[in-house]
């Protein structure tokens, strides 16, 4: 199963499928994190975490722990 | 006829600037009744027209998760909204949209800004305007409200309201939408993807995605996130705005307010002498008064540039980088990278910085930052810190003050990890943030923001400290039994001084004209060192007198222990003011300025004791 916390700086992946709890999971598919949706890893914060994506066209950043639950294709 | 309009949009999506451009000077800035949420209201009054308007928190879209987004809901759907400006940023169409759609979806009357026009134009996107405004049913006005293009064309929209239709494909959207919402046994998951859907079918027949999209703002954080040197980059910007703010306009405009002050106290002796007034008065208006206030304000000027910085940072998107980089720091502490400002600004004046903590994403995160912030020692404080540090420390003030900011963010670090394990505990903070593209920052909007910032301090040296202040004078100046004294130590304030002194023998400074200085730092924390001076007969605060007798009655042990709790005790009244309308909650409040309290009690005695083994 490979998720976005597997992807290095520069990759790409699709969105399958996103295994977080009710309200964070609304607000990320609110803010465009969909099924079939390409999403690229940006960068990792200096100290190594939260990572930045880019999705839909603008930028976005969230902690790896919540990386490690957007499953991609 | 649009009697009252609502704004909307987006974070980052320029309805600041739009509504600023709107309603000038005629704007409010409050809070929404019992929530910690930022309200700003105001009257458009341009040409003809005569609107109110409301502008609600950016949100990227309603639905019940946030505060924010339950108050946008609610307000749009109860009030008596005539009309929904909704802000699209159309750098980002497809999310805009999703909050567009939405809003068409309540069924009140919205018209669509299509901002940053100049942007997407350079980058070679096309928005068939016409079509989208055919598709939707909705009027769109396409604008830059950095460049000031369209405006016109919005304050005509609204006053010459037009109709269009909604197309076929629209109108089978929304009813499917409304199927799904009424069958209840949709979730919200499977709104957003059908909403995105549709949007994916929007852009594909209205909008030509440029392919000339700048990277600037890619190179730009590659400097200023590097791996290496984001966060040496990052202190060397904190260093020079504290430079500049404090050292370079601090000592400037201080000798400057002090001539003026001085200027005004004679002045206003003279004056009243001649028209007569009584010896009482007199004192009243020019120590109580004017002293108190004046102490105040001669910090105005270092205040306002460090707002003047923070809006910059804020307003060009770097503040947004800075959370993404010290997150994982705030973390450890339960707490999530966006704190930072509240502190940052804090660092100038509580009340302000209180008030910031307005931005963060969850209840918990804003209880909490609320009462942590005001570790984060005060401009106020400062006074405090150099009249001690030159007294015992001469040629190390600037370890010492360091040192107290320290003892601020140890305190912060280890208050936050308790309330993680201990009242907190099993909660998951969830950290979520867009980092937009790197705008120049609009000099107005700026301007604004630091006039806002600065009236929270102000409005608290003109109300509180005012009151304070004659209170203060009040209780210094007569006796118990009501007769008036020139001798400070048989005032009222001088018995209740030596009655609270003994509580910080083990503090070492349990001598009551200390006491009473710390009880006056409760009007405002610039009142400790002008009290001692008083207390001390001493005219003049700054001069060599006041280090004699701080030598006299000090050791160095004490010095560090008095400085540690001012610098964690409880902040002034105009914060816990703050906080109090902030948190909502007597008992809240009631319950931070216990915990700040005993904190500072157990860290200055742990100072002191610590020290005498080395001093």
């Amino acid at each position: 199963m490979s998720k976005l916390s597997d992807l290095k700086p520069g990759e790409t992946g699709v969105i399958k499928t996103i295994q977080l709890e009710g309200a964070v999971r609304a607000r990320m598919m609110q803010l465009g994190l969909t099924e079939g949706e390409a999403i690229t890893v940006e960068k990792f914060a200096p100290l190594g975490d939260p990572i930045e994506v880019s999705v839909r066209g603008y930028s976005l950043c969230f902690r790896k722990s919540e990386a490690d639950k957007i499953i991609l294709m | 006829m649009v009697k009252n309009a609502v704004l909307t949009g987006n974070p980052n999506c320029g309805k600041t600037t739009i509504f600023n451009a709107l309603t000038g000077s005629n704007q409010y800035v409050g809070n929404w009744p019992g929530v910690t949420v930022e309200k700003k209201t105001g009257k458009i009054k341009k040409k003809q027209i005569d609107i109110d308007i409301t502008d609600l928190p950016g949100i990227y879209s309603i639905s019940p998760y946030s505060m924010e987004e339950v108050i946008a809901e609610a307000y749009i759907r109860e009030s008596e909204t005539d009309l929904v400006i909704n802000v699209v940023d159309t750098t980002a169409i497809e999310r805009s949209l999703f909050l567009t759609l939405q809003l068409i979806e309540t069924g009140k009357p919205l018209i669509a800004v299509f901002n940053m026009m100049d942007v997407i134009e350079k980058e070679g996107t096309i928005i068939d305007v016409e079509g989208l405004q055919n598709e939707l049913g909705i009027q769109i006005i396409p604008l830059s409200a950095r460049k000031n293009k369209g405006m016109d064309e919005l304050l005509d929209a609204l006053v010459n309201e037009k109709g269009f239709e909604r197309s076929q494909s629209f109108q089978d959207y929304l009813q499917t939408i409304n199927d799904k919402k009424s069958s209840q046994l949709v979730e919200d998951d499977e709104m957003a993807q059908f909403r995105y859907g549709y949007i994916k079918q929007l852009v594909s027949r209205y909008v030509i995605l440029g392919e000339m999209r700048s990277d600037a703002s890619k190179r730009i954080d590659k400097v200023l996130t590097h791996q290496h040197f984001g966060i040496p980059l990052f202190l060397f910007v904190m260093w020079i705005i504290y430079y500049v703010a404090i050292n370079l306009v601090g000592g400037v405009s201080e000798e400057l307010f002090e001539t003026v002050l001085g200027a005004i106290s004679s002045l206003t002796t003279s004056g009243l002498q001649q028209v007569g007034a009584n010896e009482t008065i007199i004192s009243l208006v020019v120590d109580g008064v004017i002293s108190g206030v004046g102490a105040v304000l001669l910090f105005l000027p270092q205040i306002m540039v460090l707002f003047f910085f923070i809006s910059i940072l804020e307003d060009s998107g770097y503040m947004a980088r800075v959370s993404f980089i010290l997150d994982k720091v705030f973390r450890k502490i339960g707490l999530t990278g966006k704190s930072f400002i509240p502190m940052f600004v804090g660092s100038g004046c509580s009340v302000p910085g209180i008030m910031a903590a307005r931005t963060l994403d969850s209840e918990k995160e804003r209880k909490m930052t609320i009462v942590l912030t005001p570790f984060i020692s005060c401009g106020a404080k400062m006074p405090i810190y150099i009249m001690f540090a030159a007294a015992f420390f001469p040629g190390n003030t600037h370890w010492i003050i360091f040192s107290m900011y320290g003892i601020g963010f140890f305190a912060i670090v280890v208050s936050g990890l308790l309330m993680k394990h201990f009242v907190f505990k099993g909660h998951r903070e969830v950290f979520l943030l867009e980092l937009p593209d790197y705008r120049t920052p609009v000099i107005k909007n700026v301007l604004r923001q630091v006039f806002n910032r600065s009236k929270a301090f102000i409005t608290k040296a003109g109300t509180i400290i005012f009151a304070g202040s004659v209170l203060i004078w009040f209780l210094q100046s007569f006796t118990p039994t009501f007769q008036l004294t020139e001798n400070p130590g048989e005032s009222m304030l001088g018995y209740l001084g030596a009655f609270i002194s003994p509580i910080f023998r083990p503090l070492g400074f349990s001598d009551w004209k200390t006491s009473v200085a710390f009880l006056t730092g409760f009007v405002a924390k610039e009142m400790v060192v002008a009290t001692l001076a008083v207390l001390n007969d001493i005219s003049e605060s700054g001069g060599f007198a006041l280090l004699t007798s701080i030598r006299e009655g000090f050791t160095a042990s004490s010095a560090l222990s008095f400085m540690t709790f001012i610098a964690l005790a409880s902040p002034c009244i105009g914060a816990l003011g703050a906080a109090k309308r902030e948190l909502n909650s007597w008992k809240w409040t009631g319950i931070a300025i216990l915990y700040q309290t005993g904190f500072a009690y157990i860290a200055a005695f742990l100072v002191y004791n610590m020290s005498k083994l080395f001093i």
